[in-house]
C-alpha cells in the first residue's frame, strides 16, 4: 500500500528531536541494556531468605530496585512462588482493597502509517478494512457504552495517521464527554476518557490535556532496543525507539499527570520487559516525582493476515504470565494494573487476585463495533482477537461472587488527587479509603441503572457488606456516606468523596 | 506543574497554611491547577487528607481549591481562609 505525498510530509514532521534529547543524559537513555542484563544475571538462584526480605519491602509499599525484582523473577521453587502470589494479593488489598475498576476500549480509527510486524493495523496489511469514525458515529458508540452497558470510563484508541491526529482526538473526546443518556433511575455518561495513542509533541499533548483526558497511555511494546528496531521498520515514525520511550516525559511536562506505561509481552524475554517497565517507573519517579498511574502487560494475540502474531518469538505461557503479573505487583505497589480482555475469561479469573486493579468488559475492538447488531469478532477491522467477550453484567456478577466490589469511581482527577499526591495517598492507604466510599456510591448507581436480576442480587450482598465495614472502620464519615447513598438511590448521579 | 505556575515561596506559604489548617481544624486543603475537567494537585499538606466530602472551589486564573471537611469551618473562617489563599496566589508566577 503506497503512502500518499501529503501523508509522507506529515510523517516527516512528526518527531521533534529536541523533545527527546532534553530528557537524556548526554546520548544515554534511561534504558541501559547492560544494567538490565546485569540485574537479570545477578538475580539467578535467589536465596529464600533474601526473597522474603524483598516481599517485606513490597508489603511496606516501597518500589523495588532492579536487582530485587530480578530475584523475584528467578524464583523457581513452587512454595516460594505461592508466597509471592499471596504477598502480591496482599499488596493489592493494602493499596486498593477489594475494588476492581472497569472500563471499555473504544477504537476510533485503524488507519496507520506504521508497519509493525505484529500488528493488524500495520499499513501494509491489505486485509484490514480501514475506517475513521465520524463524530456522530462516536456519539452513537458512546450512547451504547454509557447508556446501555453502563460504562463510566473509556480507553480510546487511535492508529497513528493524519486522519486521527491530535485535533481529531481532541474533538472525539469532547464528543464523548458531551453524551448524556437517560437511564432507569438517572443518566449515563462517560466521566473519564483515557487515551491510548501514538507519541506526540508537547504542544499537542497540551491540547489533549485541555479537553480533559484522564490517563495518557503509550506502550513501549518492547524495551529491548535491537528487538524494537527489528520489529518496527526504520523510516517509520514508530521505528524511532527514543521518540516513543520519552512519550511519558513529554506528557508529564504538558501537565498530564496521570500516565500509563506498558509492554507487549511476546516480543522479547518477559523478564527483561518486567525490568524495563520497572526502570521506566523509576525514571518517572526520579525525574518528575510521579510514577506511572497504570501499568499494562498485554500479551500478543493473533491478528488478521499477521503471521508474526500467530507465532511470536518470545511466547509467554500462562504460568510465566502469572509470574510476571505477580512480580510487577510486588515491584511497583502503588500503581494500577490493567488486565485486559485479550486474555481468556478463565485465565483472567486466576490472574486477577495477583494484584490487578482494572479490567475491561463488554469489549469490542472493531471500529464502530458497539453499534453493530452482529456480535461476532471480525479480524479484518480489529487490531487483534479478544480472548474474553463477556458482558459487563457477567463480569460484575463474577467479581461480586468472588467478593470484589466493582468501582465506577472517576473522582480522583476531578478533585486534585492526581500525580504525586495520589501516589502518596495510595502508598499510605488513604486513597483506598476515599475509593471505598466512592465505589459504594458508583456501584449503587450501576446496579440501579444497568444490572440484570442475578447480578443485582449478587451486588446487593456486596453493598451490604461494604456499608457495614465502612460503619465500623470509618464511623466519622459514615453519616455523610449514608446521606450521599440515599441521594444516589433516589436518582442523583456523580456524587463523590 | 507547567501552565498555571506559582513561585516556590508561594507554594511553601500555601503548604504551611494547609498544614496548620489540617492540624488545628482537621480540614484538608489542596491547591490545584484547573484545566478542563482535570484538577491537578499543586500544593497542600504533607501526608493524608481527612476522609470527608471533597468540595471544589474554582478560583481566578485557572486555580482551584479542594477542601475536605470544610463544614467544620464557620462561614467567617471560610471567608478569611479564602482571602489568605487569594493573597498567596496574587504574588504571581515563579
Amino acid at each position: 500500500m503506497a503512502v500518499a505525498t501529503d501523508v509522507r510530509s506529515w510523517i516527516a514532521n512528526r518527531i521533534r528531536q529536541d523533545e527527546i534529547t532534553r530528557y537524556m543524559d548526554g546520548d544515554r537513555c534511561f534504558i541501559d541494556d547492560g544494567a538490565i542484563e546485569g540485574a537479570l544475571e545477578r538475580g539467578r538462584n535467589p536465596d529464600a531468605g533474601r526473597v522474603r526480605e524483598i516481599l517485606a519491602k513490597s508489603l511496606a509499599i516501597e518500589t523495588l530496585t532492579l536487582d530485587e525484582a530480578s530475584c523475584l523473577l528467578h524464583v523457581e521453587d513452587p512454595d516460594l512462588q505461592e508466597e509471592m502470589k499471596a504477598a502480591a494479593g496482599e499488596v493489592k488489598r493494602r493499596v486498593y482493597d477489594n475494588r476492581i475498576v472497569t472500563f471499555a476500549p473504544l477504537y476510533m480509527a485503524n488507519l496507520c502509517v506504521n508497519n509493525c510486524v505484529y500488528c493488524g493495523f500495520r499499513h501494509e496489511n491489505s486485509a484490514e478494512r480501514r475506517r475513521v469514525l465520524t463524530m456522530e458515529e462516536i456519539a452513537e458508540e458512546t450512547r451504547i457504552l454509557a447508556g446501555t452497558i453502563g460504562h463510566k470510563r473509556l480507553i480510546v484508541v487511535y492508529g497513528e495517521h493524519p486522519a486521527s491526529d491530535y485535533d481529531y482526538i481532541a474533538d472525539s473526546i469532547r464528543t464523548i464527554y458531551g453524551v448524556k443518556v437517560p437511564t432507569k433511575r438517572g443518566y449515563g455518561a462517560i466521566r473519564r476518557v483515557n487515551v491510548n495513542a501514538a507519541p506526540m509533541e508537547i504542544a499537542h499533548l497540551k491540547v489533549l490535556h485541555d479537553v480533559g483526558i484522564g490517563t495518557f497511555q503509550v506502550f513501549q511494546e518492547t524495551y529491548h532496543r535491537s528487538t524494537y528496531e527489528r520489529l518496527h521498520p526504520a523510516g517509520t515514525i514508530k521505528g524511532d525507539y527514543l521518540w516513543r520511550l520519552y512519550s511519558m516525559h513529554r506528557a508529564l511536562e504538558a501537565g498530564v499527570d496521570d500516565v500509563g506505561i506498558g509492554a507487549l509481552f511476546g516480543l522479547h524475554d518477559w523478564r527483561y520487559e518486567v525490568l524495563g517497565l520497572l526502570r521506566h517507573a523509576w525514571e518517572l519517579e526520579e525525574k518528575f516525582g510521579i510514577g506511572p498511574h497504570t501499568i499494562s502487560f498485554p500479551r500478543i494475540e493473533p491478528a488478521a493476515n499477521t503471521p508474526y502474531a500467530d507465532s511470536p518469538e518470545a511466547v509467554v505461557d500462562d504460568d510465566s504470565f502469572a509470574r510476571l503479573v505477580t512480580v510487577l505487583r510486588l515491584a511497583v505497589p502503588y500503581t494500577g494494573m490493567i488486565l485486559t480482555a485479550r486474555e481468556r475469561g478463565d485465565l483472567r479469573h486466576k490472574i486477577l487476585p495477583l494484584g490487578c486493579t482494572q479490567v475491561d468488559a463488554s469489549s469490542r475492538i472493531g471500529i464502530g463495533a458497539y453499534a453493530d447488531v452482529e456480535e461476532k469478532q471480525e479480524g479484518e477491522r480489529q487490531q487483534f482477537i479478544l480472548g474474553d467477550t463477556r458482558s459487563l453484567d457477567e463480569v460484575v456478577r463474577q467479581l461480586a461472587e468472588d467478593g470484589y466490589i466493582t468501582s465506577f469511581c472517576t473522582a480522583g482527577y476531578r478533585c486534585g488527587r492526581t500525580g504525586r499526591k495520589i501516589m502518596d495517598l495510595l502508598r499510605s492507604g488513604r486513597e483506598g479509603h476515599f475509593c471505598k466510599l466512592n465505589a459504594v456510591l458508583t456501584f449503587r448507581e450501576w446496579l440501579d441503572d444497568f444490572a440484570g436480576e442475578a447480578t443485582r442480587a449478587a451486588g446487593e450482598k456486596i453493598i451490604v457488606r461494604e456499608l457495614d465495614e465502612i460503619s465500623r472502620r470509618f464511623p466519622e464519615v459514615y453519616p455523610s456516606l449514608l446521606d450521599a447513598y440515599e441521594k444516589v438511590a433516589q436518582g442523583a448521579r456523580d456524587i463523590y468523596f | 506543574m507547567p501552565g498555571t505556575s506559582i513561585s516556590e515561596k508561594a507554594r511553601e506559604t500555601f503548604s504551611l497554611l494547609a498544614e496548620n489548617l489540617l492540624r488545628d481544624r482537621g480540614v484538608g486543603m489542596e491547591l490545584t491547577a484547573v484545566v478542563g475537567r482535570r484538577w491537578s494537585a499543586v500544593a497542600g499538606p504533607q501526608g493524608d487528607l481527612p476522609l470527608a466530602s471533597a468540595e471544589r472551589l474554582p478560583l481566578a486564573d485557572g486555580w482551584g481549591l479542594v477542601l475536605y471537611g470544610v463544614s467544620r469551618l464557620k462561614k467567617t473562617e471560610r471567608e478569611a481562609l479564602l482571602k489568605k489563599v487569594e493573597g498567596i496566589l496574587s504574588v504571581g508566577p515563579a
